[in-house]
Order: C-alpha cells, then sequence, then structure tokens
C-alpha cells in the first residue's frame, strides 16, 4: 500500500471523538487503483 | 530532388528564398489554377513536415536531457517534471535556445543547416562508434557482420562532420566546433561536482549519530533589526524549550547598537539581548567564535537562528545581501552545532500592505493565470479518480460508529512504525469530507 492508493477498506468503525477522525478495527482492503497516479489495477 | 534540381536548373538565390524547393515546384507544376494548388499543396506539405520534425526535438530532447541529467551530467533541473508532467525545464531550454539561434542567424536556412548537420552527424558517429564498441566487447554470435555497417558508418559520418567542419567553418560551423569540446568539459565538471557532493552526503549518512542528547541546548538567534521577522523567530526559539536562550547583535556600528538596545527594552522583549562587538566588520567570523566558545561547555549543543526575510526571487536577490545563508554555511561545518534559517514572508506583508503597487498588480495576475491553469489540471485529476465505486460502497463521511462498513477512498499518508518483523502501518484514507484510520500489520496483504 502506497500513498495515492485508491482502496476499498472492510471493517468495523469506532470514533473516540468527533474532532478525531474515524478508525477501523481489524480492517481488510483491496485495493481499486495501484498506482499514485489513480490507474487502474 | 537532385535530378529536379538538375532538370530544372533550379540555382538557389543568395538572398535564400525563394526555395529551390519552391522553384522545382513552379517549374514542374506551371503557373496554371491546377499547377498553383499543387504548388501551394506542396509548400504547405513542406511547412508541415519541418513543423513535425521541430517538434519531435521538443518532444524527444526533454526526455533525453532528464535521463543525462538523472546520470549527473547536466543540471538537476532538467529532471523536475512540471505540473502538466512534461520537463518543462528542458522544454523550456530548448525553446529560449531555439529562438536565440533564429535571431543570431536572422533565421536564414544556409546559415542553420551546419549546426543542423554538424548536430545529426556527430550523434551518427558517436552511435557508430559506441555500437562497434559494443560489438567488440559482447561478440555475440554473427558479430562480425554488423560491427563491419556500425563501424563503416561511424567512419562515413565521420567523414561527412570533418567536411562540414571545414567547409562550412566560417558560415557558423565554427560555433560547433568550439563549442562542443567547451560543453563537453562542462558537463564533465558538473559531473565531478555532482559526484562529490553524492559521495559526502552518503559518507555523512553513515558516520552521523542519528541521535544526540545534550545536557545543554544553547540557542543563539542572530538579531541584525527588531523587526517582524525576528519576533517570529523568537517565537520560534522559545518553542525550542533551550536551556539558554540569548539574542545576539555583532555591533558595527555603535550609535545603531545603542537604538537598538533601546527598542528592545521598549518592546519589553523577555530574551536576553547581548551586543557582541565586531571591530573587523567580519559578522560570520564572530558568529563562529560565539559557536566554538559556547561549545567549550561540556555535553553542549548550539543551534543557531537566523531570521531570514524572503523577498520578490530576482529583485530580492539585488536588493539585499545573503548574511544569513553565510552565517549558517559556517555555523554548520561546526560539529555539534545547527543552523536553522526561519524564514519570514516580507512579500507576502508587501502584497497585503501595498496592493496597489504595479509590481503586485502583474504578480496577482500571474499567480490568477497560474491558478486557472492548476483548476484545469485539478479537474484532469479528478477524473483519473473515477475508478469503479462497487454499489455498496459508501464514503467515509457517513460512516456510524460500532458498525461494521466498507468504504473507499484514496491513500493520503501512511506512517510506518517499528521494524522488521513487527513493522506495523497506520493508513490515513481520505475522500474530500473525511478521513479515516487503519492499522495494518502488513501492507501488502488480502490484495
Amino acid at each position: 500500500m502506497m500513498p495515492g492508493m485508491a482502496l476499498r477498506v472492510s471493517g468495523k468503525v469506532r470514533q473516540q471523538s468527533e474532532k478525531e477522525p474515524a478508525q477501523m478495527i481489524n480492517p481488510q482492503y483491496q485495493i481499486l487503483a495501484d498506482k499514485p497516479d489513480g490507474s487502474p489495477s | 530532388m537532385s535530378y529536379l534540381a538538375f532538370v530544372t536548373h533550379a540555382t538557389p538565390f543568395q538572398a535564400g528564398y525563394p526555395s529551390v524547393l519552391s522553384e522545382e515546384a513552379r517549374a514542374v507544376f506551371g503557373t496554371g489554377t491546377i499547377g498553383n494548388v499543387l504548388f501551394y499543396l506542396v509548400q504547405i506539405a513542406s511547412a508541415a513536415i519541418l513543423y513535425t520534425g521541430a517538434n519531435t526535438s521538443f518532444n524527444g530532447f526533454p526526455f533525453l536531457a532528464s535521463f543525462v541529467a538523472e546520470d549527473r551530467l547536466l543540471p538537476r533541473q532538467l529532471t523536475k517534471r512540471g505540473h502538466r508532467l512534461v520537463f518543462s525545464n528542458g522544454i523550456i531550454v530548448l525553446t529560449v535556445v531555439s529562438v536565440l539561434l533564429l535571431v543570431v542567424t536572422g533565421g536564414s536556412v544556409n546559415a542553420l543547416v551546419p549546426f543542423y548537420a554538424i548536430g545529426v552527424f556527430t550523434g551518427f558517429v558517436m552511435a557508430g562508434y559506441g555500437m562497434t564498441k559494443h560489438h567488440l566487447g559482447a561478440r555475440e554470435p554473427g558479430w562480425q557482420w554488423p560491427l563491419a555497417i556500425n563501424l563503416g558508418a561511424g567512419i562515413l559520418a565521420t567523414i561527412v562532420v570533418g567536411i562540414f567542419a571545414v567547409a562550412k567553418f566560417t558560415e557558423g560551423a565554427w560555433l560547433v566546433v568550439v563549442a562542443f569540446p567547451v560543453l563537453v568539459y562542462i558537463l564533465m565538471r558538473l559531473n565531478c561536482e555532482y559526484r562529490a557532493e553524492a559521495s559526502v552526503l552518503e559518507k555523512l549518512r553513515h558516520s552521523a549519530p542519528l541521535e544526540s542528547q545534550y545536557a545543554h541546548r544553547k540557542v543563539f538567534l542572530m538579531v541584525g533589526s527588531i523587526d517582524l521577522a525576528v519576533l517570529e523567530a523568537l517565537r520560534y526559539a522559545r518553542g525550542l524549550r533551550a536551556s539558554e536562550l540569548t539574542a545576539v547583535h555583532f555591533m558595527i556600528d555603535d550609535v545603531y547598537a545603542q537604538r537598538l538596545r533601546q527598542r528592545w527594552e521598549h518592546f519589553g522583549i523577555k530574551a536576553k539581548l547581548e551586543i557582541i562587538d565586531c571591530p573587523d566588520r567580519r559578522i560570520t567570523h564572530a558568529a563562529q567564535r560565539l559557536v566554538v566558545q559556547a561549545l567549550e561547555e561540556e555535553n553542549t549543543g548550539v543551534t543557531v537562528l537566523l531570521p531570514r526575510r524572503s523577498y520578490a526571487p530576482f529583485l530580492g536577490r539585488l536588493l539585499h545581501d545573503r548574511t544569513a545563508d553565510r552565517i549558517a554555511r559556517v555555523v554548520s561545518r561546526i560539529p555539534h552545532a545547527v543552523a536553522t534559517i526561519v524564514p519570514f514572508d516580507v512579500q507576502a506583508q508587501i502584497r497585503q500592505t501595498f496592493p496597489e503597487l504595479p509590481e503586485e498588480r502583474i504578480t496577482r495576475k500571474v499567480e490568477r493565470l497560474r491558478e486557472r491553469m492548476a483548476g484545469e489540471e485539478d479537474r484532469v485529476e479528478n477524473g483519473q479518480e473515477s475508478h469503479e465505486r462497487a454499489p455498496a460502497a459508501i464514503p467515509i463521511e457517513a460512516l456510524i460508529p460500532g458498525q461494521r462498513a466498507t468504504v473507499e477512498g484514496r491513500v493520503l499518508s501512511m506512517e510506518t512504525t517499528g521494524s522488521s518483523p513487527r513493522t506495523r502501518y497506520r493508513a490515513t484514507i481520505t475522500t474530500k469530507a473525511a478521513n479515516l484510520s487503519s492499522s495494518f500489520t502488513d501492507r501488502w496483504h488480502s490484495r
């Protein structure tokens, strides 16, 4: 996984407070586009 | 073409125009209606071929230059891609050189041909001899025949270059004959410089300690005058939690130093101000002495903060000196001492305070144009994100805590903590409205 990739992530959602970003517990992910320029895998 | 020139007795004009090609087309097609149409068709076709030929250089040269620059034989700026993902600097260099040649030669084809011919045939010479060397080294099956062809091509091309260099020496070829060796020498020197830089940086990477803990951290803030830039740097200095923070002014003019101290007291700045006499007016030496003295105390690290006022790129260079850079260079050579330049954007303040200055108006117009161009690129980039979306997937901003969900987004950043095999990766996934962070133990799993 590298910055720029498009992902689909599945898992249980946790959010400590409204100010913090949501977290995903035990995530499973699938790469949708694996190049930083967004081209499809 | 040569046969037609022979048959039609087309002779070149001294001025260069009309061209031999045009004379031949006129002689072959005549001056009737159809003849005129065909004549102009040949002219347009020739122009189109030349245009395509010229465009090839603009496509090829920036790429070639970037490869050569990656090998450290040309300035590194040529490896940078611009906003439009092309090697903008290479294109700009080629444009400037082309325009310069056109202006100098007055756009005369006769004057430009020697440049072109020598350039092209020198390429053939290098390719021919390069391939000859390759065949001699590799000795692949049946290598003798390709060797003979490449060596023959190299020798022929050398003869052509020689003829051009001699026959057209006074018509511009001298420039190429002189410029080539000079350019090659300059590029070799550039390569030596880049290699030296790289070897020094590599050496430091292996020898310098990764972490250093000092019992004392002394911070010196260099003060030339009291202004917003110094106050910003002072704010930053306080945040460093140094064991000792001292503002230092090197005195060159005692009246000025006196006034500076009065202003320091007047503004009620709580940091300690030390005024050091600098009779020889060599501020960099004085800074060096100060740092070395401070380091005499055991287990001490020194940070020198240098407020730098950043001005307009070209005008600023002309109107202001670069004392901060010089001090930083000297201090950074001393072990256990670090120089930090704290920039303050004076240009942005000028823009706010004096928006009607003619220079500022031009800058605003240029920036607006840039934004418009960037806007177009953003649209293109957004277009790239249109991967197929699963019907059940939802955007991050619609997540409900406590429930299982599937989201889609783009990886904004990745943090790596720990070392193998216990490395953990935290990815921040983003859409336009919200972010989501996820931790993984393996950055390649579940592909």
